[in-house]
């Protein structure tokens, strides 16, 4: 059996590199993707206590932060590409 | 050690050390393709912990999240994702040192008071008393909604966060 604890461990130190990374990484890929990683060490965690109720119920709050993660991710690139595109081609707010 | 532990043990390891190429990475392609072993490593962890379907929606998500991340930085060869000579360097040291103490208070606040009266309802401890870290923690998550208080303030964190790091970003390279 898995210890939970070191669950709970592997999960605090990705969500610190995911931090280390959006605080000291200068190119915006990489900036998105450690704080992706802060949403995966979330959703670890979650996994790790419901581990520990013996229910679903973090399952269900971890499926709840995936798919926030996806949107997340989409919507961060989008607002890459129009920012790219410069304020000429931006859409109106 | 049992085979699960040891299997375990491997993912941890794995995850870990591709984390680390992720932070080391200078190209975002490179970072795309570590970030894309760490999620596979985290995937297999969660499969240990019997959670086979947050496993596989977090396998396809983290798939189409570095999709979408592989596109932005293909369609932006000329810039998108590269980094720029930085030209206001006390500007940015000023950033990291901000970013760091804001980071502290937030985690002295969640675990020192907060968090502690979310996860231990009723069983308050002692004024004065030491936070005794994560295993004191897990060990006293049993039968507590401890994740409501650990995990969901780190996601509503690190939405803000990432709001504020694009408007920063974008404020600083057009201004």
């Amino acid at each position: 059996m898995v210890p939970v604890t070191h669950a709970f461990y592997l999960a605090s130190l990705l969500l610190l590199a995911g931090l280390v990374g959006l605080l000291l990484r200068r190119p915006l890929v990489i900036t998105l993707l450690c704080l992706e990683l802060t949403l995966v060490a979330a959703h670890l965690a979650l996994v790790a206590a419901s581990r520990i109720w013996a229910s679903v119920d973090g399952h269900a709050l971890a499926l709840l932060g995936v798919a926030l993660m996806v949107a997340q991710g989409a919507v961060a690139a989008g607002l890459v590409l129009v920012w790219r595109r410069g304020p000429s081609d931006a859409p109106p707010l | 050690m049992t085979p699960t532990l040891a299997l375990f043990y491997a993912a941890a390891l794995c995850a870990l050390g591709s984390v680390g190429m992720v932070l080391r990475s200078r190209e975002p392609r490179q970072a795309i393709r570590w970030l894309a072993v760490t999620l596979a490593a985290v995937a297999a962890i969660e499969l240990l912990l019997l959670a086979p379907w947050v496993a596989i929606a977090a396998a396809t998500a983290g798939a189409v999240v570095l999709a979408v991340f592989g596109f932005v930085g293909q369609l932006g060869r000329a810039g998108i994702g590269r980094p720029r000579p930085d030209e206001r360097p006390s500007r940015r040291r000023l950033e990291l040192v901000l970013g760091l103490l804001l980071l502290a208070a937030s985690a002295w606040i969640l675990l020192g008071t907060w968090g502690r009266q979310l996860a231990f309802p009723g069983h308050d401890l002692a004024p004065g008393a030491a936070f005794g870290g994560l295993g004191q923690l897990a060990a006293a998550a049993e039968g507590e909604r401890l994740a409501l208080a650990f995990a969901l303030p780190l996601m509503i964190f690190a939405g803000a966060l990432g709001a504020l790091t694009l408007v920063d970003r974008a404020q600083s390279e057009r201004g």
